[in-house]
């Protein structure tokens, strides 16, 4: 039978195809079930990266405010045009729109390139930047003829601004855009969004996490395109805004120590509360203004600063190291009286110059003092003595009593490119310059010159502390707000309202300084008597100091170049100043640096008077 | 037993003995397709935000037109016998000829390819109507003749012929999708009508041997790299990867009961390319999981197996062939459509059947299951050896 046989053999294949069939759909289930279930988890993440894009919203920068509540760094609402492509040129030309917004806004034909690549560049539904920072009158120009511009809107945006300009640019710093480096150390989403700024400088860079605040998120689902299609708002957070920060500086006083140091070429001064630590004034000359980082962009002015040599972005009062000069004598008074081999009386005979193994060492004053005591020492400001006391003492200890007054260390305060400065002795010699030391280091370091290196905050430190009785008090820029101390009319302050410890020294051997420091301003003929004040009877004590830069070589000697004002700036002395007021009731210490500024008694002394006297006025 | 009567409808009464299962199967297909397509419909996007969430256009509706077209072409092919598909088998095949070649000379150019032609305002894929008018003209062919002569080579000749010839033509569009699912189910209809195995081994090796050939010198740039991006889609995630990338993420992030019907992020915001026709499956896959990819594979495996079921039913040699054929044929689509879109092979552009959007195949695949009623109906009408009457 042929056709049985046809039909068995079409049963026969027919079965083999749908077995085939059969097995072929067990290849699509199993491909779908690993698709679907085991790879499920890896897929969903990423449909999700697909379409659910997460926007950043910023959070406001927190402010800056001073001891008094002025406001030091603020934000303000910044004003930017923006267009939309496919909304904007629905009925007119991109040169039709860029002719009318020119009418009210000002463009220039590098800005309206860059508008028109970037409306080529991106999606028709994107938001491009027409112009940034509008003014007040342009914005609401604008505003007034939306309907002649169709898909253009004004977006808000922060600007940092600091009002007090130069007189506090180098404590509070500044903001800039995000580098690549700051990119590298901080991971933080909020530095990707276009014109977020950080801080650069200051406060404003020691600060940043607090000042910054946290990201607030929207996640907008969007289309293959990019556009977006929908914002989910119950999945929005929002951003946590910056805290504000209330500092211990006073910028009345800072505007006018800017004032004072003015008078020099270069200089800084800080003053310092001497219980509290709160630093009142931190002030450099020359200064910035730091808005042209942000509002005031001024390139000429940059080009200026950055050039010049007197190095306007140094914060010179943290940063600036110089040797003490004469400011150090207290620390050798305080070293020979704690050691006992002196005391008060003691007195050693000045005759202008002193002979030790075969060389002359001479005193400031060529004829000499006479015979000198500890107190006179400090008012003549007399070489000799201490030079005949360090070699009865030895340096070690006056090294040991400059490290606990805080000289030759960070004092901590809360800005970065604090220096350290140095305190030499035989240790650091051997290990820094490997060879011995000497007598004549000695008596180079007892006089502040050689290789001892402070800054002038570590001087107002010292000052505080010696004004203070004793305690360890650290500078501190950081406003308490229940800490009224400050605000205080009275000057009373009894000693549990110091949170510092003691430094150990004998209180006795302190108010021998304390008397000598008094006898510098207030005695006759004495070096400091350019620092005298007297408010309602308020007096103060200091100390000046002139340290050398470089000798006045031979050849200039030969040429009858004896002044110092004869030579070039920057080989002239540092002039240096530090003391403290009320004598009788102290409160505020002060240090005053005039770079090349010959002399601490003519020039940074009456300074430091100033300042004094304005503080005083301030706070009593 | 079909039950006659001399008072007919024209014949009408026979639309009561077709198979009622097979319809059913065959609409709720239909239906789903429907709804996916409503699915991928794109809503007009105004002003600035535009999110689909469906839509009747473009696509549902005009599918929903020509799936009952389809239909009502089904239920006529159902009344004829399979007498008069076996005396036009031949004519139909060199219509269907004819007209590949007028596409070669006149055809609109679509998607890169001369795949379609315009009579009046209506258009068509004639490669879609080769593969139907291949199996009926070869099983006819087949049928007339006994197991001992289709072995012999002298046999094999003709209808190696027919299908060469198709192949050729579809090629030269150039649509290798079409080329490779006409030679397999041309494949299937040797497999059986009873050519033994050997013969299929000696084919099989031979093409093999010549796939470095056609690499060489048959297979466009295109398609080439197609098949590179198949075996290495990473090498272009943005390119031609990219459809197959997005595919997988779609099928994947649907997990196993899918993210709703509507709501697929996939589809809806228009990460899938070609989702309303060839990458449709994608859309099931994203939208009702695991669980309802399982479901529609089912159901078309229901539809194979009825045919199956069909093709031992009737009687004669001609309806077997015809029907098993046109359930292998359905079969292959469904397989390489799926594979496809899974990443399982390349990108042919073979669409899923009742699903895809596009006209053409949805009448011609309905056309063909009428031919399969029309062998249920008439499954004991009995046709001669040399096929023309019993």
């Amino acid at each position: 039978m042929r056709d049985a046989e046809q039909t068995k053999q079409f049963t026969r294949r027919a079965i083999v195809i749908g077995g085939g069939q059969f097995l072929l759909s067990l290849v699509l289930v199993g491909r779908i079930a690993y698709l679907q279930v085991i790879e499920a988890k890896k897929y969903k993440k990423l449909s999700d990266n697909n379409y659910l894009k997460i926007k950043l919203l910023a959070p406001s920068r927190g402010k800056i405010f001073d001891c008094q509540n002025q406001i030091l760094a603020d934000n303000i609402d910044s004003y930017n045009v923006v267009l939309i492509p496919e909304e904007s040129f629905e009925k007119i030309t991109k040169e039709e729109f860029l002719d009318s917004v020119s009418k009210i806004i000002e463009l220039t034909d590098k800005e309206k390139e860059r508008i028109l690549r970037d409306i080529k560049r991106t999606r028709k539904f994107s938001h491009i930047l027409v112009k940034d920072h509008l003014t007040w009158d342009e914005m609401s120009k604008i505003q007034a003829k939306n309907l002649d511009f169709p898909g253009t809107y004004i977006e808000t945006g922060e600007l940092r601004i600091y009002p007090k300009e130069k007189s506090c640019a180098h404590v509070i710093g500044y903001v800039g855009r995000v580098s690549e480096r700051d990119l590298k150390e901080d991971s933080d989403p909020l530095l990707s969004i276009p014109n977020f700024r950080v801080g650069k400088t200051g406060f404003e860079k020691a600060l940043e996490k607090q000042l910054r605040g946290e990201r607030g998120e929207v996640i907008q689902i969007v289309n293959s395109t990019g556009r977006v299609v929908e914002t989910l708002n119950n999945r929005t957070k929002k951003p946590t805004d910056g805290k504000d920060i209330q500092l211990t500086i006073d910028s009345r006083l800072q505007e006018y120590a800017q004032e004072v140091l003015s008078r020099e070429e270069s200089a800084s001064a800080v003053l310092m509360d001497i219980y509290t630590g709160e630093v009142l004034c931190m002030s450099s000359y020359p200064s910035f203004d730091p808005n042209i980082f942000n509002t005031k962009p001024d390139d000429a002015e940059f080009e200026r600063l950055f050039s010049s040599n007197r190095f306007p972005f140094m914060n010179k009062s943290i940063e600036g190291l110089y040797a003490p000069g004469s400011t150090f004598k207290m620390m050798g008074v305080l070293a020979g009286l704690e050691s006992g081999e002196i005391t008060q009386n003691t007195t050693i005979n000045c005759a202008g110059h002193m002979d030790y193994a075969n060389h002359r060492y001479h005193c400031w004053k060529t004829a000499g003092h006479g015979p000198v005591n500890a107190i006179n020492s400090l008012r003549w400001s007399c070489d000799i003595y201490f030079y005949e006391l360090v070699l009865k003492i030895g340096f070690e200890r006056v090294k040991e009593m400059a490290l606990k007054f805080g000289l030759g260390q960070k004092t901590g305060i809360p800005l970065s490119n604090e220096k350290a400065g140095q305190i030499p002795g035989r240790d650091w010699k051997r290990k820094e310059r490997g060879e011995a030391w000497y007598h004549g280091d000695s008596i180079g370091s007892i006089i502040g010159q050689g290789y001892i290196l402070t800054t002038p905050i570590q001087l107002a430190v010292m000052t505080a502390r010696i004004a203070n009785g004793g305690y360890a008090v650290k500078p501190t820029l950081f406003k308490d707000p229940n800490d009224t101390r400050i605000l205080r009319k009275e000057n009373k302050l009894s000693s549990s309202d110091i949170e510092f410890n003691s430094i150990g020294i004998d209180p006795y051997h302190l108010s021998v300084v304390q008397k000598g420091m008094y006898a510098v301003v207030n005695a006759q003929y004495s070096t400091g008597n350019s620092a005298y004040i007297n408010y309602k009877g308020q007096r103060m004590a200091g100390k000046t100091g002139t340290a050398q830069v470089a000798r006045i070589t031979m050849e200039e000697r030969a040429q009858g170049i004896r002044s110092q004002y004869s030579i070039p700036w920057n080989r002239r002395h540092h002039a240096l100043f530090v003391g403290y007021a009320p004598y009788n009731n102290p409160r505020f210490a002060i240090s005053v640096v005039a770079e090349h500024g010959v002399s601490g008694g003519v020039v940074t002394a009456p300074m430091g008077r100033d300042i004094m006297l304005r503080a005083l006025e301030l706070y009593s | 037993m079909i039950r006659r009567s001399r008072y007919t409808f024209w014949g009408l009464e026979k639309l009561a003995n077709v198979d009622w299962i097979l319809f059913l199967l065959l609409f709720v297909v239909c239906s789903i397709g429907i709804a996916m397509l409503y699915s991928s419909g794109e809503a007009e996007c105004h002003e600035v935000v535009c999110r689909n969430f469906g839509s009747w256009y473009p696509w549902a509706v005009s599918q929903m037109v020509k799936m009952l077209v389809g239909f009502i072409a089904m239920f006529i092919a159902s009344l004829f016998s399979p007498k008069i598909f076996v005396k036009f088998a031949y004519v139909g095949y060199f219509a269907v000829l004819i007209v590949l070649i007028m596409v070669e000379i006149s055809g609109d150019i679509g998607m890169g390819a001369q795949r379609w032609i315009e009579i009046g305002s209506f258009r068509f894929q004639p490669s879609e109507l080769a593969k139907i008018s291949l199996i009926v003209a070869l099983a006819r062919y087949f049928a007339s003749y006994s197991i001992s002569e289709i072995n012999k080579l002298f046999y094999l000749i003709i209808p190696v012929g027919m299908v060469g010839l198709y192949m050729i033509l579809v090629l030269i569009q150039p649509d290798l999708g079409t080329a490779l699912m006409l030679s397999m189910s041309a494949g299937i209809m040797f497999c059986l009508a009873g050519v033994s195995w050997k013969k299929f081994a000696v084919v099989g090796i031979v093409i093999l041997m010549a796939i470095p050939v056609a690499w060489e010198y048959v297979l466009l740039p295109y398609q080439k790299q197609r098949v590179m991006v198949f075996l290495n889609p990473d090498l272009d995630v943005s390119g031609d990867g990219y459809h197959i990338t997005q595919s997988k993420i779609a099928m994947g992030s649907g997990g196993f009961f899918g993210k709703g019907y509507l709501k697929g992020s996939q589809s809806q915001l228009n990460f899938l390319p070609e989702k309303h026709t060839d990458f449709i499956f994608t859309i099931v896959a994203e939208e009702f999981g695991m669980l309802g990819c399982l479901l529609l594979i089912m159901l078309y495996l229901l539809i194979v197996f009825r045919c199956f079921k069909i093709s031992l039913m009737v009687r004669s040699q001609f309806s077997k062939l015809l029907v098993m054929g046109i359930g292998a044929n359905f079969f292959l689509f469904v397989f390489i459509n799926i594979s496809m879109v899974m990443g399982l092979l390349p990108v042919v552009g073979v669409p899923l059947p009742f699903i895809s959007f596009g006209g053409t195949s949805l009448m011609v695949l309905l056309c063909s299951f009428g031919l399969v009623q029309s062998a249920y109906v008439h499954k004991d009408v009995l046709i001669s050896g040399k096929g023309v009457y019993d």
